[in-house]
């Protein structure tokens, strides 16, 4: 029951208790931290979200309403703060790391023989987080997180029709990707197709 | 929460292999992956700074810190009055004028505290 047991616990945190707060914490951490990390692939910005996650529920905690789950508003704040984390490292670092990215890079001319199902896993995390950040936003949403169309939106506070059209862009970017992709197996790349 | 389930379908459509791979492989990515300890002890020191701010700001006192103040003005109040009768400078005149101007006073206070509280 844990629809109750977070209303209980905001109950208490409304009373000013910083341990009910912590049981808060402590049960929604790992979930919040993975979607995080999924969607920056940065370990210290998913920990400083987490942060601001939870230092926001002890600020809008007379806002939650104890009735409903508390996940969904959770992940609303993590996608937010993550969109402000991409603004900011857009802002300043991507240039340079495009630079390094574009002269680290050598032509893909890996052995056939490595492409067994280990590497089509590498490769589908590197399109993923290749994928436009609104678009990875919804693909660990729903394949990460397992939240419905109408959760995400809520996330999101977008209509339904906007993560769907956003989900069918993502998925049709990644099989494309996934198919011209020289790394995969033929066996491989036969599912996607 | 939802668990980890996919939609049996989305937009009509039957999920196909790739639906599989992409969850397999965001799974895989952040499977073992969770915050350090550092997180709770900043989000703690977070909450004492703002608990340390928030008195300052009006409308987020304490209840007793509300009742500390009203109880404290009425007190200041009542014996306003005591203080302007015990004072041998001021003639009859004056301090009949300034005790009743503190009776006022201390009836709005009163009034005040009574409605904070």
């Amino acid at each position: 029951m844990s629809l109750s047991e977070d209303g209980r616990l905001i109950s208490q945190v409304r009373l000013g208790n910083i341990l009910a707060l912590k049981a808060l914490y402590e049960k929604h951490k790992v979930l919040v931290y993975r979607t995080a990390l999924a969607i920056t692939h940065d370990r210290a910005a998913a920990e400083d979200i987490l942060q601001d996650c939870f230092l926001k529920v002890y600020t809008h905690i007379d806002r939650l309403d104890g009735s409903l789950p508390l996940s969904p508003w959770l992940h609303r704040v993590t996608v937010n703060l993550s969109y402000n984390w991409a603004n900011k490292r857009r802002r300043w670092l991507k240039p340079f790391e495009d630079v390094i990215d574009h002269l680290a890079a050598g032509p893909r001319t890996l052995p056939e023989s490595i492409l067994e199902r280990g590497e089509a896993q590498r490769v589908i995390q590197e399109t993923i987080a290749s994928l436009r950040f609104k678009h990875r936003v919804v693909i660990v949403l729903f394949y990460l997180n397992g939240f419905s169309l109408n959760e995400i939106a809520y996330i999101l506070d977008c209509p339904v029709g906007t993560v769907k059209s956003r989900l069918h862009y993502a998925r049709r970017n990644l099989r494309r990707t996934l198919e011209r992709d020289r790394r995969l197996s033929p066996e491989v790349a036969y599912e996607f197709s | 929460m939802s668990s980890h389930r996919i939609q049996p379908e989305m937009e009509g459509q039957p999920l196909d292999g790739l639906d599989e791979l992409i969850r397999w492989a965001l799974l895989d990515e952040v499977a073992g992956e969770g915050p350090s300890p550092q997180v709770w002890q900043n989000i703690q020191a977070g909450l004492m700074m703002r608990s340390q701010a928030m008195p300052s700001q009006p409308g987020t006192e304490r209840p007793w810190r509300q009742f500390a103040s009203a109880l404290q003005a009425w007190a200041l109040g009542i014996t306003a009055p005591l203080n302007v009768s015990w004072d041998s400078r001021l003639n009859p005149r004056e301090r009949s004028y300034l005790i009743w101007r503190e009776n006022l006073l201390l009836s709005m206070m009163t009034t005040a505290a009574v409605t904070i509280y």
